[in-house]
């Protein structure tokens, strides 16, 4: 018997040393950062295909690692938040996660699906030595006061907060003002959506020879959205309509949503609206004069217009044309609404919490007014931190619109304008586990209809019903089953998990038995 | 009882260690994604079914009635997988051909276990819909089943096409390109390890190529040998005809032909640059224009991959001139000099080596009036959107040099019709001719440099005609 469970034991501690990925214990900072030892940490960062913003990533992690040469952060370059996401998750199952990530808090939402995989970051915030603005930080950062409060909203799950915003941006309209008045309309400083369906019916009058009139050109698309998600986010937000609850109940199948997308596929249908997904970016269609109406990021200001600094269509294609700014349109003019969106940062928990504290410490040194107003000036981005926005670099900056077509781009300050100017009207959505899925979901529904209004379908109850059938079920098997997010357990994982059951079956069975024995004996 | 806890513990404990010795992936790698076809730079052999002219299924498109077919509009076609990109979320792009035309299926819906049945050569029946993003035509929202058949495309040879309206016939189609040169490589993010952007030339046109990470990921061949090529490089390419605003070939296979090696004793552009002036120079570099022989001299515009050289009348035979075409490689043995602002190189003498490239058209329009802009002299180079502002004939003779001044952004800059270079039997001399103040042009030519930038112009395009106001014929 004594041999059995010497050797239940060992079996045991041998099991134990296999497990892949480790349960950590959350996170306590510790007293004191230990620089007598060397730390080497992660970050998955994102970039929007811009070079200077990963100069600016090298720099800072540079300058970090001046101050505090035991930390070394290696960079990972991303240009897109969906492959972060998956490549997260996918490490989160092999334990093997970055130290800090860019990441949107739809995300992050799914990350804490494993236990304190993510820091709670509401002490570290306001740790004397540590937090933000921190005795014993070696930077000047900002104080949690310094945080701009409605982007810090976006970051906060109930009262924890489990990601800090890095940058803000929101979306704009970047409008063609001369086809616009070769129309006969005037911009109004609030655009309605009933003006943008008007003016881009308009603008599909053909002359004899088949060319659109406005541009003379056989292409035009006057109406061009590049993120359907937020399109379709923003309209029901706008309606006042259901989309998601804090509860993660999705009320996204409701009467609005049919209105919006009817007027959608009208739209899609005669061509004259279209996305991204299906006809290619806003801002080529702009800058070649076959589009008037291109909604994009803040963050894509810099692709603007003909003059823009960053051109993506060969020069002989170019229409020269005078680009007007505006903020999205509305339902109700004097209600305003946009969404918020940009990188957020998120810190993962690792074993050992000095690592942890080291990464929270590079993480912090992003806030710092140097990377904020650099990483904010490549695009449309505004910084998060009061002490950044208010700092008279970025005041100067701000005020040097249109003094050249690089660094001061007319339409990259006027759209980052557009969000200072309207940070109170902006919102985000619901954040819980399944959320990114809604968010695509959302989109899809546009894109499908869109494409369905192209391809002549009828898009009526039957197509409605099997559409939003597809949607839930694609909703309900993330929000439903953690599985479709982590991936099914390995075959032979299962199989060690089920040896394991039997091997405590026998062992108690035959302790019970043994035990009947001794007693009949 | 004993034994079998024994022997269920020993079944667990192996059970276990192959539990923990798999799947050891590293850190950022999606474990779901499908490896790449390695063999895409080992094209097989050629084969083609038994029947080429095997009728498609019922309901099935041939090529032809596909390529017809509007966008948006419902199509089946019968088609063999050439190569993938990797699976991811269920969805896969594949490259796609018959015998007839290609097809670019983007983001099929597919498991990951039939991902693995899509191997080179397999023939699959695609239903989806026509759709066109950025002048690429695909397929979209697919679904296919598997059927008997494989064929694998050979290259289609399409370089005597590139430039023409009929390349893009062979859209997504397997294709080479033979003899190109190398101009510029640069990573996506400047990071090794994702997509690659190639920029190559053939006869003084660039072309924009790529190495698509998710075709042909960083531990592929055409991966590894696209990241040792240098600019000059001459290099044969396979890829597939990929279209984004234009051809950009994702490339599958490169070849390097000849590499761009300066020969023994002979200076690299910096080298040369950095010669005091009045000391002997040895240069490599390919004729781009000469100016009419004289007296046994000829006057070069040479440039390399680097930078460019303004050769002054060069010891040369009437029977060598005629050998000194655009495009061909000349080794120059003369004097580092300036002249007013010109470096040349004077005193020399040449010979022809083996090679040949005409350079591409670099666009300086914004350094003009920057401190930048001299590091381009000599080279061909072009000026976009510039106002024309006054045009005089060299004593105030037709038939003469002509003085071109342009102005951008306010400031004046004064061009010039060299005639030697471009006599006035030359289209550029004749549009020179009939300009008027006012007119809007984009400009080519070789930045040569007198007291300042004086553009040796050898081509104008007139974007906007001022109709009023002619220009003056002469100064009185």
């Amino acid at each position: 018997m004594k041999k059995i469970f010497v050797l239940l034991i060992l079996t045991i501690f041998l099991l134990c040393g296999c497990h892949g990925a480790k349960e950590i214990n959350s996170f306590d900072v510790p007293e004191e950062f230990d620089t007598s030892k060397q730390y080497e940490i992660s970050f998955w960062a994102k970039n929007d295909t811009n070079k200077t913003q990963v100069e600016i990533y090298k720099k800072a992690i540079a300058d970090f690692e001046a101050l505090y040469p035991n930390i070394k952060v290696n960079l990972k370059p991303y240009t897109d938040y969906g492959r972060i996401y998956s490549d997260v998750i996918t490490n989160i199952a092999t334990g093997t996660t970055p130290n800090i990530c860019i990441t949107y808090p739809d995300h992050v939402a799914t990350y804490m699906t494993g236990e304190n995989n993510v820091v709670q970051l509401n002490t570290l915030l306001t740790d004397k030595k540590y937090g933000l603005g921190g005795s014993e930080v070696k930077f000047d950062s900002p104080t949690v006061d310094e945080m701009i409060p409605k982007f810090m909203e976006e970051c906060a799950f109930g009262d924890e907060y489990y990601a800090l915003p890095f940058v803000r941006s929101t979306e704009a309209c970047y409008i063609n003002k001369e086809f616009v008045e070769k129309l006969g309309y005037e911009i109004p400083d609030v655009l309605t959506w009933d003006f943008i369906w008007e003016v881009s019916e308009a603008a599909m009058a053909k002359d004899a020879d088949g060319n659109f009139k406005v541009n003379s050109q056989k292409t035009m698309i006057p109406f061009i959205y590049k993120s359907t998600d937020n399109m379709m986010i923003t309209m029901l937000k706008q309606k006042n309509a259901g989309y998601s609850n804090e509860n993660g109940e999705i009320l996204i199948f409701n009467d609005t949503t049919q209105e919006i997308l009817d007027t959608v596929g009208k739209h899609a249908g005669n061509r004259s609206f279209s996305t991204f997904k299906i006809s290619s970016y806003p801002g080529n269609f702009l800058n070649r004069g076959q589009c008037i109406f291109a909604i994009d990021s803040t963050a894509g200001a810099t692709w603007m217009g003909t003059k823009a600094p960053n051109i993506d269509v060969p020069e002989e294609e170019l229409v020269e044309f005078e680009t007007t700014v505006r903020p999205i349109p509305q339902y109700d003019i004097n209600n305003p609404k946009m969404i918020s969106q940009g990188p957020s940062l998120c810190l993962f928990n690792k074993e050992d919490p000095q690592e942890v504290l080291a990464s929270w410490l590079f993480m912090q040194f992003l806030l710092t007014n140097e990377v904020q107003i650099s990483y904010a000036s490549t695009e449309g981005y505004v910084p998060v931190t009061e002490k950044a926005q208010k700092s008279p670099e970025y005041l100067d900056y701000l005020s040097k619109e249109g003094v050249d077509n690089e660094y001061y781009y007319d339409i990259k300050l006027k759209a980052t304008k557009l969000l200072i100017d309207n940070t109170d009207n902006t919102f985000v959505t619901p954040v819980f586990n399944g959320s990114a899925t809604l968010r695509n979901e959302a989109g899809q529904l546009i894109e499908s209809v869109s494409k369905s209004a192209r391809r002549k379908e009828e898009l009526n109850d039957e197509y409605y019903k099997k559409l939003y059938d597809t949607t839930k079920l694609n909703v309900d098997k993330v929000k439903g089953d953690d599985k479709a997010e982590l991936g099914e357990m390995p075959f032979v994982s299962s199989l060690l998990i089920w040896g394991l059951v039997t091997v405590w079956i026998l062992l108690f069975g035959y302790i019970v038995l043994n035990t009947l024995r001794k007693r009949k004996k | 009882m004993k034994k079998i806890i024994a022997i269920l513990l020993t079944f667990v404990l192996v059970f276990a260690f192959a539990a923990c010795t798999e799947e050891e992936k590293p850190a950022g790698n999606n474990v779901n994604e499908v490896e790449n076809n390695t063999e895409l730079n080992k094209p097989e052999e050629n084969k083609p079914e038994e029947n080429k002219t095997e009728a498609k299924g019922e309901g099935v498109m041939t090529y032809a009635e596909y390529a017809a077919a509007e966008l948006e509009a419902p199509v089946v076609i019968e088609a063999y997988v050439q190569a993938t990109q990797s699976w991811w979320d269920n969805k896969i792009t594949v490259y796609a051909q018959d015998e007839n035309g290609a097809y670019f299926i983007y983001e099929m819906a597919c498991s990951e276990e039939d991902a693995a049945k899509l191997v080179k050569g397999a023939k699959i029946k695609v239903t989806g819909y026509k759709a066109e993003w950025a002048g690429e035509v695909e397929i979209i929202d697919a679904t296919f089943e598997l059927l008997e058949g494989n064929w694998v495309a050979e290259a289609t040879d399409v370089t005597s096409l590139l430039g023409t309206e009929e390349l893009i016939a062979n859209q997504n189609k397997f294709v080479s390109f033979k003899g190109m040169t190398v101009e510029n490589i640069t990573y996506k993010n400047d990071e090794p390890g994702d997509d690659i952007y190639v920029d190559v030339s053939l006869n003084g046109n660039l072309y924009s190529f790529c190495i698509e990470r998710y075709l042909t990921d960083p531990e592929t061949e055409v991966y590894k040998t696209v990241q040792t090529l240098n600019k000059g490089d001459k290099v044969d390419i396979e890829g597939f005809l990929y279209w984004y605003n234009g051809v950009n070939t994702h490339m599958t296979n490169v070849t390097v032909v000849a590499k761009e090696v300066k020969g023994e004793g002979v200076m690299t552009y910096a080298e040369y640059a950095a010669a005091e002036l009045e000391t002997p120079v040895v240069i490599e570099a390919y004729v781009q224009a000469t100016q009419s022989w004289w007296d046994n001299k000829i006057t070069v515009y040479a440039q390399d991959h680097d930078g460019a050289y303004f050769i002054y009348e060069l010891a040369c035979s009437e029977e060598d001139a005629a050998k000194l075409v655009k495009g061909a490689k000349i080794k120059v043995t003369g004097h580092k000099a300036e002249w007013a602002g010109e470096v040349e190189i004077i005193d020399a003498t040449f010979e022809i080596l083996e090679g040949n490239w005409i350079a591409p058209v670099t666009d300086v329009t914004a350094l003009l009036g920057t401190e930048e802009l001299i590091a381009s002299q000599n080279k061909f180079v072009s000026f976009k959107g510039m106002t024309v502002e006054n045009v005089t004939y060299k004593n105030d003779e037709p038939g003469d040099d002509i003085y071109v001044d342009v102005s951008l952004n306010g400031a004046t800059y004064s061009f010039c019709i060299e005639r030697y270079l471009t006599d006035p039997e030359t289209d550029v001399y004749k549009t020179v001719q009939t300009l008027k103040t006012g007119d809007k042009v984009d400009i080519e030519g070789f930045l040569y440099w007198y007291n300042g930038v004086n553009t040796h112009i050898t081509g104008v395009t007139v974007l906007e005609a001022e109709a009023e106001a002619p220009v003056e014929e002469a100064a009185e």
